[in-house]
């Protein structure tokens, strides 16, 4: 019953932010809300991490294939792709690169300057 | 024919001989989540299936992709004293980081000469897919290519990053968590996660507050570059 229990505790949480944003004025993802809200709940002692340690380390060794029906979703786009895939190439390419190494130097840095 | 056993069969099949081969050859090329997509597109291409059937049919995958996030709730809890030590170099870098993917996108829209459209669709390409569509819909850009572009934005990330990581000597979990975070959302913070917990915590903190910040920031952003183009 364990590992059911800890799936239901992450339902019922991704469940109450979807829930939220919903009702929200502006567009937020509910799963980032469930997160904060789950966050809030181990902090303040409600939820124990047993209570949802197995299945969430299942759950994020594993969290790159649960993308990859996103990622072929990609295939209904090729028409548009095809029409933009100069500017596309360059801004993905460039501001991508740059914002890694521009953020990883400067953690890298700070860091190791204290 | 039952859709869910063969589409879903098919993925788990396909992303574990990739998986094995990217630990064999230990190449960013042969990432499972690139690899096993590029495969399942070209396969059902070849076959005309079309993706409305491969989409009904995996759902039960992207199901776990809300429980997998709210899970990560765990990470940032256990880790929370580190970050709590690091808050002013994680916050200051993260707000950096926006202002430099934005400076950078305003350099190439001005070499690239591009439409207001263009520019509302691309400035929230570094964010989650919810709030990218959210922001690309309120500025007036193409949302389907915002989707697109996130996803790339993703996948580029955690093929460039290992490399990047190398040759810079990058080793630190805050600066690997916190630009995998930043630069590519979730997929990125899927690289964390197999860094380490402390890479993971990092990535998620860095993946809500850049999505908190762009979602201030957009509208900021759209104007100043609409007025530079």
């Amino acid at each position: 019953m364990k590992i059911l229990f800890q799936l239901f505790i992450l339902i019922v949480f991704t469940l109450l932010g979807e829930l939220i944003s919903f009702y929200l004025p502006f567009d937020f993802p509910g799963s980032l809300i469930g997160l904060m809200l789950l966050f809030l709940a181990l902090v303040l002692k409600i939820i124990k991490p047993e209570y949802i340690k197995e299945v969430s380390s299942f759950l994020q060794k594993y969290m790159a294939f649960l993308f990859v029906p996103l990622a072929v979703g990609l295939m209904q786009y090729f028409d548009i792709i095809a029409l933009h895939w100069i500017e596309l190439l360059v801004v993905l390419v460039l501001s991508t690169t740059v914002t890694l190494i521009v953020t990883a130097l400067l953690t890298h840095w700070s860091i190791k300057d204290e | 024919m039952n859709d869910i056993l063969w589409t879903v069969g098919l993925t788990i099949g396909v992303y574990i001989g990739f998986y094995y081969l990217q630990d064999r050859f230990k190449l960013s090329l042969l990432n499972p989540l690139l690899c096993t997509s590029v495969f399942i597109i070209i396969f059902l291409c070849v076959t005309q299936i079309d993706y409305e059937v491969y989409r009904e049919g995996t759902k039960l995958i992207s199901f776990f992709i809300g429980p997998a996030t709210v899970s990560l709730a765990l990470p940032l809890y256990e880790k929370l004293p580190i970050l709590k030590k690091y808050w002013k170099t994680i916050l200051s870098v993260l707000l950096i980081g926006v202002v430099v993917h934005a400076l950078t996108m305003a350099g190439i829209f001005l070499i690239l000469d591009t439409t207001e459209q263009m520019i509302a669709t691309l400035i929230p390409k570094s964010v989650t897919t919810p709030i990218a569509m959210a922001i690309a819909q309120s500025l007036g850009g193409i949302e389907y290519l915002t989707v697109v572009v996130v996803v790339l934005t993703g996948v580029l990330g955690i093929l460039i990053a290992p490399p990047i990581f190398k040759l810079f000597g990058i080793t630190n979990p805050i600066a690997i968590g916190l630009s995998l975070g930043t630069s590519a959302h979730a997929v990125g913070t899927t690289k964390a996660i197999e860094y380490g917990d402390l890479e993971a915590s990092v990535a998620t903190v860095s993946l809500i507050i850049t999505g908190l910040l762009t979602v201030i920031a957009a509208p900021l952003i759209y104007e100043l570059l609409t007025m530079i183009v």
